[in-house]
């Protein structure tokens, strides 16, 4: 009896050790949703929860594709302004009444194609990735003003299918959230894909060396960030309904931070996208009981910078006590 | 063994002396009561196969790691919990083998670093010039300008520099972890003759070290390590190199188990008039179950050749034909050699060869993943198997297959890199310095897969820096210099003096 029980009581010990990053995130949330209970009944109030969801999916599918160019050692900072590019695409192309396919079909191919660009620029030309993609942002975020500096409102049916609709008592905008995620979650664990990313992250030279396309999987990995970010572009337009250029203006950090948060390592090679989506959900919760509290974007952006900063600190003691063990 | 202690004890004032150390890491009891002493003036050769402790005792009096027990005394002095700033500021300088550089800075500034003279709060670089000048002739290097970028020097200069700082912090024990591994003979010389002169003025030396011809040559007194625990302690004039093996090893080694004759196979590689702006016109063939070996000093070319013949590397003329069939230029890539049938072992296996923060399974099947999916998805079942089989057939000493290969030993995260290429199923097989940073008895393992391989008729191709291993195992052999073949011997039909007088480019004979 006493020898199954410090079995389980060492492969818990084990698992908490093997995946101190997410158990520790995983900690921080539930602690945050306390909180969050506590300081406001309208917390858990269900239409509270359904604005925490809408943020979680937009974010999450971002961060999902930002998660595999961070694995490889990479980083995509103009994943919020390729999402303003697409909000605008689909005002504009809505005001000149395309059908609902060809607005979201061409709103994807421009982020197909945005992150292409990215790949090009840090597989083949080699920019540094940090440089690349702050240059693509600036000319996104450009691109989204020269559409249209005003908003634009968006009417189109299946737009508000998508924003707005419930199937099977689950939002529609969560069911795509779920399908991205585990296709992304499944590529990034269990193909070949998905090692070549981790590999390639965790050392380009040896996996060069070793026979991997380096180039191609840096080229295929930035363009899927591009393409989760168009994706989560047309959640949030078919959300609210509306188009408007400053769309994800100050939150351009926020699926890498959430990606850091959840154990991603900066330098590549690691992480799982289980505890990115833990980061992000602490990102939007934190936000969320920022906002029940009425405090100012500010004072959201001063907490989330803190969060960020001790959940990295905490990971680098965890780390040296592992090291020192 | 008692009375030599004590002999040393009357003779020489004893500086540093480690006492009964322990230090265990999770799973392993990296050292067990391990002692040792270190008089004034003496090299001490610290030796033992990869995983013996030697690294764990010098990281623990670098102040790096702390020991569980035991007791460390320098100059009759306890110490206790001190940092490795401390220990430097103390006098106890280490030298690692992954030299400790800043190549961007200059060799001044690599030398002073952290005690930059000043004038006011400004740096005082006519001082910082004089000064350097004055440390880089301690050393040999009198002639390099101070401000010259250490990234530009050759690693055996870099390594000098290294001795250099040392010497100008005062240290009163110095030591070395291999430093004679990436040097050539000449600069193996000039490092001795520091070493003789540091020693000569009261200097004490630690060096660590796989070479056992070297421990002769050097030391006064040699410390064998085995599996954490202090196997022997001799002075060198009353021990021989057999002595020492056994010891190290624990075990009697069939040492030289040369490859026996056999026939060759068809011809597996042909390199044909391959130029690059180094390499000049260099054409060979190699066949099916034959070891070629590149010998060469270093920067003669034989890394790079390798490297051009892989498809790592471009090169400008000529054609290299793979067992696949004819592949020009610049269309090789390793992943198309790959595919070929050919395989590499980088020489740089930490940077090159491995990925160090994964798992000994991601890294058996790194090249051969393809392998290992069924329906688009990869098999973790049918890929634990494959890597606990490798791990099983070379004896790779790991405690599991998903221990990452960072904390394996250099022999066994080589054997990882076997794994990785034999995985490949190679009819050529690139070897780039298999046996650099291992010890003896993995050596031997080493040379046993390589046996195996030329039985099963692939062709190897083998670049070693150590002339007796490239004898050892090649049977013919290319030397190079400056990037042109200067010569071509089979084995059996020349002397040891032969090759040394072709690498170093010999007169046209």
């Amino acid at each position: 009896m006493s020898t199954t029980n410090s079995k389980k009581n060492q492969n818990l010990k084990s698992f908490l050790l093997a995946n101190t990053s997410e158990v520790s995130i995983f900690i921080l949330l539930i602690i945050l949703i306390v909180v969050g209970s506590l300081i406001s009944p309208f917390f858990l109030n269900s239409n509270n929860l359904s604005g925490i969801s809408v943020k979680f999916s937009y974010y999450g599918i971002a961060a999902a594709g930002c998660m595999m160019v961070m694995i490889l050692g990479g980083i995509d900072i103009s994943q919020m302004c390729v999402l303003g590019v697409t909000v605008m695409l689909c005002g504009v192309m809505d005001r000149a009444e395309f059908c609902a396919a060809a607005m979201i079909g061409l709103s994807l191919l421009f982020g197909i194609a945005a992150g292409f660009i990215n790949g090009i620029l840090v597989a083949k030309l080699k920019v540094m990735p940090m440089i690349a993609t702050i240059g693509t942002s600036f000319a996104w975020r450009a691109v989204a003003y020269l559409v249209s500096p005003t908003p634009i409102s968006i009417s189109n049916d299946f737009m508000d299918v998508i924003g707005y609709e419930k199937l099977l008592g689950i939002p529609v905008l969560l069911w795509i959230f779920f399908v991205v995620i585990v296709v992304i979650g499944f590529v990034s664990a269990f193909t070949p894909f998905g090692r070549k990313v981790h590999v390639a992250g965790s050392n380009a030279s040896t996996s060069y060396l070793s026979g991997i396309n380096v180039v191609r999987t840096k080229m295929i990995a930035y363009t899927i960030s591009g393409f989760t970010a168009a994706l989560a572009g047309i959640i949030w337009a078919a959300q609210l309904s509306s188009a408007y250029p400053n769309a994800g203006v100050g939150y351009d950090l926020l699926p890498i931070a959430s990606c850091v948060i959840g154990g991603v390592a900066l330098e590549g090679g690691k992480g799982s996208l289980v505890g990115v989506l833990i980061g992000v959900l602490v990102m939007v919760v934190l936000q969320n009981i920022m906002t029940l509290l009425s405090l100012g974007q500010y004072y959201q952006l001063l907490c989330q910078g803190v969060v960020l900063i001790l959940s990295l600190a905490l990971r680098g003691a965890i780390n040296k006590r592992k090291q020192r063990a | 063994m008692s009375i030599i202690e004590s002999e040393t004890k009357d003779m020489q004032e004893i500086i540093l002396e480690m006492k009964n150390i322990s230090k265990a890491f999770p799973g392993v009891q990296a050292l067990n009561n391990v002692s040792l002493t270190l008089g004034k003036g003496e090299v001490l050769a610290l030796i033992g196969e990869n995983g013996a402790g030697k690294s764990t005792l010098m990281k623990i009096l670098s102040g790096a790691y702390r020991q569980d027990s035991g007791e460390i005394f320098f100059k009759g002095e306890p110490l206790k919990d001190y940092s490795p700033a401390q220990a430097i500021a103390k006098g106890i300088s280490i030298i690692y083998q992954e030299l400790n550089d800043l190549p961007e800075l200059t060799i001044a500034s690599n030398i002073f670093t952290g005690n930059l003279p000043r004038k006011g709060p400004f740096i005082d670089y006519k001082q910082l010039k004089l000064d350097s000048i004055e440390a880089q002739k301690l050393v040999g290097l009198g002639d390099l300008h101070p401000f010259e970028r250490v990234g530009e020097l050759k690693v055996a200069q870099k390594q000098l520099i290294e001795i250099a700082r040392s010497f100008v912090r005062d240290a009163d024990i110095i030591v070395m972890d291999e430093p004679t591994a990436t040097l050539t003979n000449t600069e193996i010389d000039v490092l001795y003759k520091i070493i003789r002169e540091f020693t000569a003025k009261g200097g004490s030396v630690i060096i660590i070290t796989h070479k056992l011809e070297e421990v002769f040559e050097i030391a006064n007194r040699a410390m064998v390590l085995r599996d954490g625990c202090n196997v022997g302690e001799w002075a060198i004039k009353d021990v021989t190199k057999d002595q020492l093996v056994q010891a190290m090893v624990g075990r009697e080694l069939n040492r030289d188990n040369a490859l026996a004759p056999r026939d060759f196979g068809q011809v597996a590689l042909k390199v044909e008039n391959l130029s690059t702006d180094f390499l000049k016109d260099i054409s060979f063939e190699l066949r099916e179950g034959e070891v070629l070996g590149l010998y060469g000093l270093v920067g003669s070319g034989c890394d790079v050749l390798t490297r051009c013949v892989y498809g790592a590397e471009k090169f400008d003329t000529g054609t290299v034909t793979l067992p696949g069939g004819c592949v020009g230029l610049s269309k090789v890539t390793p992943g198309k050699s790959l595919e070929a049938g050919v395989a590499f072992v980088p020489s740089e296996r930490k940077m090159e060869g491995l990925l160090l923060d994964q798992s000994v399974r991601i890294n058996t099947t790194l090249s051969s993943i393809k392998d290992f999916v069924k329906n688009f998805v990869i098999s973790f079942s049918k890929e634990r198997e494959n890597a606990q089989q490798w791990v099983e057939t070379l004896a790779t000493k790991t405690p599991t297959i998903e221990t990452e290969v960072n904390s394996l030993s250099g022999g066994n995260q080589q054997k990882v890199v076997f794994a990785k290429v034999m995985n490949t199923n190679p009819k050529v097989l690139i070897l780039n310095e298999p046996t650099r940073g291992i010890d003896v008895g993995a050596k031997a393992e080493i040379y046993h897969i390589i046996e195996d391989f030329c039985k099963k008729g692939v062709a190897i191709l083998l670049v070693s820096s150590e002339m007796p291993e490239t004898m050892l195992l090649s049977d013919r052999i290319i030397t190079l210099c400056d990037g042109a073949v200067t010569g071509e011997f089979v084995r059996g039909q020349y002397t040891q003096y032969d090759i040394l007088h072709a690498v170093i480019g010999g007169d046209e004979k």
